[in-house]
């Protein structure tokens, strides 16, 4: 008997077998790459050279990779981040999670033009989630507030909030975590603590798009970060009430460096198809005469041994532009130790005990003090007294995102 | 090896089809069974061993069950006792061994026992093997086994090619996940069955329906139970509780019924006819009728090699009570070795012992819509009592569903709103509703279904992209 269905059948196994057989013959003959335009390292066939596995070692490690299940672990990772159009097939996910109205693509939610991160690895829990352990936050905060209680110098504290909370009423998205989180810190950390959440959400505003340059967003709309215009209005919020400084918003220039930004949470939900946004950096008269030490730790800085720091000419490193990472044009990326410094005048000095939001908030900072900033993440045990006494620092500011409260107990390292 | 993997799709996929369709006939049964080796010791190769001993008892004690059978039945037992010891030792030791230890641990008196098991066996937690329970193995054994009984009863003949019996234990299609099949549903095709093209399109389009099933659907409740599951462990609110009850409701049907989807659809595109696994469950009106179209080749098992055997329903209303218990203890334990399966097991016990005793009268009777909630309802409690291991964090979820916190919070029912079209699809995708719309509008002409299969072929694509950009992600009765 005739196949009714003959021509429907011989096009499904065409196609199917085309599509099956297509891929595995380009993903064959596609040579490996070790980063994209995105992404700074792609899984390369393991257990070779690239994969830093010596010619040496080699047998033993894939014996120990295939009897231990890590070759196929890294066999999977392989093929997905080598696969034919990999950018491509990322970017359709992430529209397909769009479409279907539930948005949230590796966590980040559009909402608005603004791509949000929303969940996080907070302690305590399994899955990334909108949620925080009050007993974490209660327990790190008050180990906090028990080191900044002994100091012989005045420290605030400043938790600068995720995009989120400063972003939520004006998206139509709960406010009722990012509060609870903000009430609790300033709960516990009482006068030392500097809040800004609030003040933040009321500068904020819909941007048209994120093409845009708008010019006094505070947070960036494809990045976790604040902009250097939410930064000043922290800063500007902190020193309220100063008697010796009085930041003004006119006194800065902010300068667009570059208009195709696509931040952290752009990349993170793979919206690659986002044209990305503008990103400033702040200007300020004299800015020429602050001088940038970075250094691997402290005493080289403060010694000022020229051979045990590097001296960098100006705030920002305009090559990192075009680097795997934009946002390191502020203060050269991550360093464990900066020092910016006056070179003429004597100046008060603020330590800044910090996280990579206080890149954007530093440079802002320098026009009004000396600031020696020492990286929260990357240093175990933060003796305050010590590191008041080595840097003659006459106050203290500690500055570290509300993400990386929730996500880690990284804070309990200040201890008196 | 995952199916919902790239590796799996177009690698391993690739190189099968490539290799059996270029194989004569006569070596194509040694291209499945050489190629399912490689399938099941992919991630894990120091289990291929254990399942390559059981294939071999089963496959040398066949011989003298079926030389026996007819003439020395004792003789014939005794083969099969031990051939059903070897592959069940396994399985028992595998999978349940930590569980007696940790048990008898808690019964004071005994606790010295259990510490002489636990030092005698502990060199184990030194080597690889450390009690990880083996891919498949509840699977595979019970396979096996069938093979075994069915031979000892004179209901199959005994297999003499070595790679035959190698493929049908072993083929990959339904190797870890099931369905779970008789051999004597298969033996005729093991030594000679066709392919054809249409056979070949139809498995292609089961294929690419169940791997869409898996990816767009399972996976993306997985990640909404996840998600509220986190909510109620920071705030314990009705409306989480339910959301994880809902979702998780969905996600293990659209999981495991996308798995034996794709098995069907493999085996097709071999050749093979493996029966239908799911029939719309959440359909039911009665406990009894969901356990009719749930895990179909599980429960036929249990019932042909457990209940029956035992008397069944054949010798009076006590021993057919006790006959369910053990049937339904078995289940339970079979899922995990774990006390929430053991439970789950006895409370589909008592559900069903309250159906066959009066209810399920009642609700014959009873409006359409009473017997689907009912049934629907006490599924999802089911469910509520499967998914969590940790009981406490269960009995958390369960108070939380019936007001022991707060209704809800602004996250929650933030989440819940943006998650109604997906709540939507959900239910509707678990009806037999687009299947028959596809056969009232689709099936009748070839244009239909060429463009039938363009959907496909973009589903397909479109699951690529979510395999492209996700990490691993296992079928739930992988861990079974």
């Amino acid at each position: 008997m005739k196949n009714k269905r003959f021509i429907s059948d011989i096009v499904t196994i065409v196609l199917f077998l085309a599509v099956i057989f297509g891929f595995a013959v380009s993903f064959i003959v596609t040579p490996d790459v070790s980063s994209n335009r995105y992404e700074n390292t792609l899984q390369r066939f393991p257990y070779t050279e690239e994969d830093g596995v010596k010619d040496e070692d080699r047998a033993e490690e894939l014996w120990e990779g295939a009897i231990h299940g890590e070759l196929a672990t890294k066999m999977d990772e392989y093929f997905c981040d080598q696969f034919p159009m990999r950018t491509d097939f990322v970017t359709m996910k992430a529209l397909a999670e769009k479409l279907s109205l539930r948005g949230n693509n590796n966590g980040v939610l559009p909402l608005g033009n603004y791509l949000v991160a929303t969940k996080f690895n907070s302690v305590g829990f399994d899955t990334p989630t909108e949620f925080y352990s009050e007993e974490h936050v209660q327990t790190t905060l008050e180990s906090l507030k028990a080191a900044i209680d002994k100091a012989s110098v005045p420290v605030d504290v400043m938790l600068p909030p995720r995009v989120i909370d400063v972003m939520a009423p004006l998206l139509n998205y709960p406010t009722y975590v990012s509060d609870k989180l903000n009430s609790q810190a300033a709960e516990i950390l009482g006068d030392n603590y500097v809040d800004v959440m609030g003040y933040l959400r009321e500068l904020t505003f819909e941007i048209p798009s994120v093409t845009q340059d708008v010019g006094i967003q505070p947070y960036f709309a494809t990045d976790h970060h604040w902009t250097p215009v939410g930064a000043f209005y922290a800063m500007e919020r902190w020193m309220a009430g100063w008697n010796d400084v009085n930041p003004q918003f006119e006194s800065f220039d902010y300068e667009c460096v570059k208009i195709d930004f696509l931040g952290t949470s752009g990349r993170n939900g793979n919206y690659y198809n986002h044209h990305g946004e503008a990103l400033d950096v702040s200007r300020f008269t004299g800015e020429h005469l602050i001088r940038v030490k970075l250094g691997q730790s402290l005493s080289a800085l403060m010694e000022d041994d020229e051979k045990k720091f590097v001296e960098k000419l100006g705030m920002y490193d305009m090559e990192a532009l075009n680097g795997p990472d934009p946002f390191n044009v502020y203060l050269y990326g991550k360093s464990d130790y900066v020092h910016l410094q006056h070179s003429t005048e004597e100046r008060e000095t603020i330590l800044l005990l910090k996280d990579s939001f206080a890149h954007v908030f530093a440079p802002q900072l320098a026009r009004y003090y000396d600031v020696v900033m020492v990286d929260i993440d990357l240093v175990n045990n933060l003796d305050l007294s010590s590191l008041i006494e080595q840097t003659g620092a006459d106050r203290v500011l500690i500055m570290y995102n509300l993400q990386n409260v929730i996500e880690n107990d990284r804070l309990t390292a200040i201890t008196a | 090896m995952v199916f919902s993997s790239l590796i799996f799709v177009f690698a391993f996929l690739a190189v099968t089809i490539a290799l059996y369709f270029a194989a004569p006939r006569r070596l194509k049964n040694t291209v499945l069974f050489v190629m399912s080796l490689i399938f099941y010791g992919w991630a894990a190769p120091l289990f291929l061993p254990i399942m390559m001993v059981s294939i071999t008892t089963a496959f040398f004690f066949g011989f003298p069950i079926a030389k026996y059978r007819f003439t020395n039945q004792k003789k014939a037992k005794i083969y099969l006792a031990i051939s059903l010891g070897f592959n069940l030792v396994w399985l028992l030791f595998f999978k349940y061994t930590n569980f007696f230890i940790d048990n008898l641990k808690a019964i004071p008196f005994l606790e010295g026992i259990s510490n002489i098991t636990e030092f005698s066996i502990g060199f184990l937690s030194e080597t690889p093997f450390a009690f990880t329970l083996p891919l498949g193995i509840s699977f595979y054994t019970f396979q096996i086994m069938s093979y075994s009984i069915d031979l000892y009863r004179g209901q199959t003949e005994v297999q003499r090619n070595y790679v035959s019996f190698g493929a049908y234990v072993t083929l990959f299609p339904q190797l870890v996940a099931g369905p779970i099949v008789r051999y004597r549903d298969i033996d005729d095709m093991l030594a000679e069955r066709r392919e054809t093209v249409s056979e070949f399109a139809a498995g292609a389009r089961r294929f690419m329906a169940g791997l869409c099933k898996k990816i767009l659907l399972a996976d993306v409740a997985a990640g909404v139970v996840d998600s509220f599951d986190a909510a109620l462990k920071a705030e314990q609110t009705a409306l989480a509780g339910w959301m994880v009850v809902l979702f998780y409701t969905f996600r293990i049907y659209f999981d495991f019924s996308a798995y034996s989807d794709m098995a069907i659809g493999l085996g097709r595109m071999f050749g093979f006819t493996f029966l239908e696994n799911f029939d719309y469950p959440y359909i039911s009106k009665s406990i009894t009728e969901f356990w009719r179209r749930w895990h179909i080749s599980l429960s036929s098992w249990f019932r042909e090699y457990v209940y029956i055997p035992l008397g069944g329903n054949r010798k009076g209303k006590v021993k057919q009570y006790r006959n369910l218990a053990i049937v339904w203890f078995l289940t339970g334990f079979w899922h995990g070795a774990s006390w929430n399966f053991i439970i789950w097991g006895v409370y589909f016990l008592i559900l069903l012992v309250i159906e066959k005793a009066f209810l399920l009268k009642w609700l014959e009777r009873a409006p359409k819509v009473v017997s689907h909630i009912y049934s629907l309802f006490f599924i999802a409690i089911g469910w509520l009592i499967f998914y969590y291991t940790d009981t406490s964090a269960g009995m958390n979820c369960f108070t939380a569903m019936f007001g022991a916190g707060s209704f809800s919070n602004p996250v929650v029912t933030y989440n819940v709103l943006r998650l109604l079209p997906t709540i939507a699809v959900f239910c509707i995708a678990a009806t037999p509703l687009p299947k028959k719309l596809w056969y009232r509008f689709m099936d009748g002409n070839e244009v239909c279904r060429v463009i039938t299969t363009l959907l496909l072929i973009a589903g397909l694509l479109l699951c690529t992209s979510y395999m492209v950009s996700s990490s691993y992600s296992p079928f739930l009765y992988w861990n079974f």
